[in-house]
């Protein structure tokens, strides 16, 4: 590994500031320490007090996404990768770009970002709209607000929510069934061409008009969906493996299953006619999927450990909300932004209790 | 006290003014904005029927159209409109218009449903009062779904009154039923809800309509 | 109202302005301190006419025709309003202009009264009316005022005008009604036609405008 590293520092003084190229500095930087690991520390935000820096986060994330990846190429064939280098590409591009015009390391936020989001897409969306999708989110969700780090809302989400609401037709027109066994799609084409464009409901549409899918099916994930949400068994394992590294808050995550599921039960009692029973909701749409993964976004969420109870009974509780009694079927999408608004003022309201406590005892 | 004097004074003949001005202005306007209310509901029933609106008509003239083509008569509870034109010397009426209302997704929506003289098939559709999601439920006031009725009936192939309006599931799934069009991708709550008026006034049309046609 | 009346109003009013004071008055109004960009006022009519370009016309009109006239009257009454009871007197007028111009739109132009909808009246309740009323007009002589006010409704106006092209564009496909991207291949944005897209349309115009400014200020301080 001496000969490249060689080529690398040739290189280096015309990226220095002063340089020739020093506006492509970021580039470079990323490039060494993409191949070399150079011992550095982190400048921004998050900061970490154990050897959990942000670079290692994002690969157990990652890792953590994988079960959830593979199902999905399992489900829904070789588009899923497809959609993930468009969204890799595209929104990779605007974060360069900004990286560049701020003169920052670029980071490696978006890394996950950009892996996630494929996740919570329909599989028949067209790949122009994935593009479109994945720069606003990065752009208006994160960029503006000062980057990796200072980001109020999930970027991924941003991004999703724009396609749902400025393309909804294409975007419920978009769900496809799944492949089974022995191959799933694995053996199709690139393309979800005509012959396999039969758009299907996804249960909980289904639902509302009284067809419940088995939860057999919903639990191993050949039904229709988003690409990363089907499977619950897949989700469990990647989740269930975040929780052990810690790396995904518990109390992020049981506190928004625990306030889905309790208020589903309550507002069953109340309204059995329009609320779904418990395990059909709770392993449909992107419950599962969105406490374990998207919730749990150290930068959106809030610091404390009780913000952390609030802000996921919040989530559960808006979610349960929306599904049961609004236009729309699914609601964890609005419920985490929603409770990524209140992340901030959760902690702020915890932080100043608490030292009005310490005040007080002193 | 001098200063209460002042403001007592001051806002008396402030009121006065303000009060008749604006008296002055509704007066003087009135009559004008009367016959564009008038005429806004009228024009819609006439554009549903097929007659012929000239362009950039007055509202007196339209209104003067509306009463010199359209009779108003009333089958059981629902009132209709028949287009019989003036010109016509047989006196049968050509279409026969029959408004309906209900809520919609933000505020309630009224239009009227234009038929074939067999009071089945229908002729034409107008919502002339809606406020739905602009781009999503707004797209009924649009061409393309108002053309989607020509021609469809309030019975289905089998013979039971009722309209419906479908979620066209991809192109294999389309409306292809005599009563039925597709909905608005998007918009399910206004198409379920314009479903639901039509169908409404499709079956008491369809009980009254042994009265009328013979 | 009557000849005394202006002649008393602008002789108790300030020195005289001077050209500089109505241009600066004038470009303050439609830029420097514009009421949408500046001061983000009148946002609620903001976001409910951008969606078509017409509409934003139409509105930015009708604002220009409120402020000028208001503005006019307050100014001119400045020496006569009881200080304790401006705020009502202000409303006041601003009101009946507001429903007279509403019932001329309603005899006169159907249509466009029908799209604006409640949103003429509820001119009553923009904060630039009250706000050039309260803070510009009750200190100044009435030709100035006038010019203040215009100017304002011209800085709504452009700024209306501006957001409802992208908004129409891309949530219609279509500018003034005309088609510009055809739907055959054009796919249209429906977030630009809901609230949200006047907010980040709005929003991303001030950042232009600010990073604008931002930059002629270091060129100025050079």
């Amino acid at each position: 590994m001496k000969y490249p590293k060689s080529i690398l520092d040739k290189f280096r003084p015309s990226f220095e500031p002063g340089g020739k190229l020093s506006f492509f500095k970021p580039i470079f930087d990323a490039l060494d320490y993409f191949l070399f690991l150079a011992p550095r520390t982190t400048k921004n935000p998050p900061f970490g007090r154990d050897p959990l820096d942000v670079k290692r986060y994002m690969s157990l994330v990652i890792l953590g996404l994988v079960p959830s990846f593979l199902a999905a190429l399992y489900f829904f064939g070789w588009r899923v990768l497809l959609i993930l280098i468009v969204s890799y590409i595209a929104g990779g591009s605007v974060e360069v770009l900004f990286a560049l015009i701020r003169k920052e390391e670029i980071n490696e936020g978006f890394l996950v970002t950009g892996f996630i989001y494929p996740l919570i897409l329909p599989p028949g969306i067209p790949l122009w709209m994935v593009a479109v999708g994945i720069v606003f989110g990065v752009f208006i969700g994160k960029e503006i607000f000062g980057g990796t780090g200072r980001n109020v809302f999930n970027p991924a989400l941003i991004g999703r929510l724009f396609l749902a609401l400025g393309y909804p037709a294409a975007m419920t027109g978009s769900w496809v069934k799944p492949g089974w066994l022995p191959w799933g799609k694995l053996l199709s084409s690139f393309t979800i061409g005509p012959p396999d464009a039969v758009t299907s409901a996804s249960p909980l549409v289904l639902a509302k008009s009284g067809q419940f899918t088995p939860l057999f099916n919903l639990f191993v994930g050949n039904v229709s969906g988003s690409l990363g949400e089907t499977s619950a068994i897949a989700i469990l394992l990647g989740g269930l493996f975040l929780l052990i590294v810690g790396v995904a808050s518990y109390r992020t995550v049981f506190s928004v299953l625990l306030s889905f599921v309790g208020f589903n039960v309550l507002l069953r009692l109340v309204a059995p006619s329009v609320v779904n029973p418990v395990l059909f909701n709770l392993l449909s749409g992107g419950i599962l999927f969105g406490s374990f993964f998207m919730a749990t976004d150290p930068v959106s969420s809030p610091v404390t450990q009780a913000g952390k109870w609030t802000y996921g009974i919040i989530i559960g509780l808006v979610t349960i909300l929306i599904r049961s009694f609004s236009g729309f079927v699914e609601g964890m999408m609005f419920a985490i932004l929603f409770g990524n608004i209140c992340a901030p003022i959760i902690d702020e309201v915890i932080i100043r209790t608490k030292m009005r406590r310490y005040a007080r005892e002193e | 006290m001098k200063n209460s004097v002042h403001v007592l004074v001051f806002s008396g003949i402030l009121a006065m003014v303000c009060a008749i001005l604006l008296y002055a202005v509704t007066q003087f306007t009135e009559p004008l904005r009367k016959i564009n209310e008038e005429t806004d509901k009228d024009r819609n029933f006439l554009s549903a029927l097929g007659v012929p609106i000239p362009k950039n008509v007055k509202p007196r003239e339209l209104l003067n159209i509306f009463e010199k083509n359209v009779k108003i008569k009333k089958i059981g509870k629902i009132t209709i409109y028949e287009y019989i034109p003036e010109t016509s010397k047989s006196g049968k009426p050509i279409a026969i218009a029959v408004p309906f209302s209900g809520p919609g997704f933000w505020a309630p929506i009224k239009g009227v449903l234009a038929f074939e003289p067999d009071l089945l098939t229908i002729r034409g559709i107008r919502f002339y009062q809606q406020e739905e999601t602009p781009g999503l439920g707004g797209e009924i006031a649009s061409k393309w779904f108002q053309d989607e009725f020509k021609g469809k009936k309030i019975v289905s192939k089998n013979g039971e009154p009722g309209f419906r309006i479908v979620k066209s599931g991809g192109k294999s799934k389309k409306a292809n039923d005599t009563n039925a069009v597709d909905a608005i991708t998007g918009a399910t709550r206004t198409s379920e809800r314009v479903e639901r008026m039509l169908d409404k006034v499709a079956k008491e049309l369809y009980k009254e309509r042994k009265n009328y046609v013979r | 109202m009557s000849d005394s009346a202006v002649g008393l109003a602008t002789g108790s009013g300030t020195t005289k302005p001077n050209k500089k004071k109505y241009l600066e008055t004038f470009l303050g109004g439609v830029y420097n301190t514009n009421p949408v960009t500046v001061q983000v006022l009148g946002i609620c009519i903001f976001l409910a006419v951008t969606i078509r370009v017409q509409n934003a016309i139409v509105m930015g009109l009708a604002l220009i025709v409120v402020l000028t006239g208001t503005n006019l009257f307050v100014s001119l009454l400045r020496a006569y309003i009881p200080r304790r009871i401006r705020m009502i007197v202000e409303v006041a007028i601003i009101a009946t202009f507001v429903i007279i111009l509403d019932q001329l739109l309603r005899a006169y132009y159907w249509e466009m009264s029908k799209q604006l909808g409640p949103y003429v009246a509820l001119i009553i309740t923009n904060c630039i009316v009250m706000g050039r009323a309260e803070a510009f007009a009750m200190q100044n002589p009435p030709l100035i005022s006038m010019v203040d006010g215009a100017a304002n409704g011209i800085g709504y106006l452009w700024i209306l005008v501006a957001v409802s092209l992208v908004r129409e564009l891309i949530g219609s496909g279509t500018i003034l009604g005309y088609t510009i991207l055809s739907t055959s291949w054009y796919e249209r944005n429906i977030l630009f036609l809901l609230a949200p897209g006047a907010f980040i349309t709005g929003g991303l115009l001030i950042w232009v405008i600010n990073a604008i400014n931002l930059s002629t200020n270091k060129e100025d301080a050079k």
